[in-house]
């Protein structure tokens, strides 16, 4: 069954349509989201809720487009809101725990580990340094450079996904490594002073 | 070239931008400095990660889960288009019912008003007749001194 027929089964209502489409794109939402969340749950949430937002929309679909185009786009925008919103939702707790004293922070310890093979302890604080340094990228730039290192998309794909020029996307993922790189090395160069004068 | 020099190349030489010279020059340092070294090899390190990258198997029962939100939201759609249908058509009706009622009670008042006016005015008529007839209550008076 093509994606065409898929749509417009999906147009009519058809669950077994829907069904189909569901367990053929699932994957792709879900490790679009996770590469941007770096959380199974959290992505897995947003899974749900992107595909009820397609069997809710999915008149709107263009056939300009390839379906796995706009399923990515969907994908890359909500985790981006996500992000968002609980970056507002953390501010607005630390504001909060600030007025009334509370200064119990909650500790999000991630296991990294089931979106990595064979990672250690050691591991996992690399996994959590470079995380933080993509996540302190500028939006276009991250999302170029997740496409490309998690998701392994190629250059043409995200330059369909993201609506830019080839060379746009090169522009981006060189500046993207760029940035993630200095961040990681002035961390190290930041542990290794303080290993230094600790001994 | 010393330790602070290399930091800074350091990036330039993992994206190959570099000359030769240079890169001979770092490769050099690395090789003789343990710190710069182990500095050098956690970056590569940490910047391969994406490399380990596994696919995530998706939950057997996402399917499920999208079919209750679907429910539950369609059972809420519901309930909104019948609160919508409920402002949209019950509310004018039940307005224009009362309406029809404020003004029939509204006639049925006035008319019990004036139908009942005529025995009201007697009563009023004959209470004012009793008490403004001086006649009569001198008429009481004088029998009372007469007694
Ligand atoms: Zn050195």
């Amino acid at each position: 069954m093509n994606d065409k027929e898929l749509i417009q089964g999906i147009i009519n209502k058809d669950e077994k349509y829907f069904k189909i489409f569901v367990d053929k794109y699932q994957s792709l939402v879900l490790n679009v989201c996770t590469s941007f969340l770096h959380c199974k749950s959290d992505a897995e949430d947003l899974t749900q809720e992107i595909f009820v937002e397609v069997f809710l929309s999915i008149h709107k679909f263009r056939n300009e487009a390839k379906l796995s185009t706009w399923l990515y786009r969907m994908a890359v925008n909500r985790s981006l809101n996500f992000i968002r919103n609980n970056k507002k939702r953390n501010i607005i707790k630390n504001i909060g725990s600030f007025f009334t004293g509370d200064d119990k922070k909650e500790i999000q310890i991630a296991d990294p580990s089931y979106l990595y093979e064979d990672s250690d302890d050691v591991e996992n604080e690399r996994i959590e340094l470079l995380h933080k340094a993509i996540d302190s990228l500028p939006e276009k730039q991250k999302i170029a450079f997740t496409l490309s290192k998690f998701d392994k998309l190629s250059y043409a794909e995200i330059s369909e996904i993201m609506g830019i020029t080839l060379a746009a996307v090169e522009g981006l993922i060189h500046r993207a490594k760029k940035n993630v790189a200095k961040k990681i090395l002035s961390h190290y160069r930041k542990t290794s002073k303080k290993g230094k004068r600790k001994h | 070239m010393n330790c602070k020099q290399t930091h800074k190349k350091i990036i330039p030489y993992i994206n190959g931008e570099l000359n030769p010279d240079t890169i001979h020059e770092i490769k050099a340092h690395l090789n003789s400095c343990k710190s710069c070294n182990t500095l050098y090899n956690e970056v590569i390190k940490t910047m391969s990660i994406p490399d380990k990258r596994k696919e995530i198997t998706p939950n057997p029962f996402l399917y499920t889960r999208i079919k209750e939100q679907l429910t539950t939201y369609n059972n809420g759609a519901e309930k909104k288009a019948i609160s919508v249908s409920y402002k949209k058509l019950l509310q004018p009706i039940i307005v224009s019912v009362m309406l029809v009622f404020a003004i029939f009670s509204g006639i049925g008042l006035g008319n019990a008003y004036f139908s009942a006016k005529p025995k009201n005015k007697i009563i009023i008529e004959k209470t004012t007749a009793y008490y403004l007839n001086d006649l009569k209550q001198e008429r009481l008076e004088m029998t009372i001194l007469n007694n």
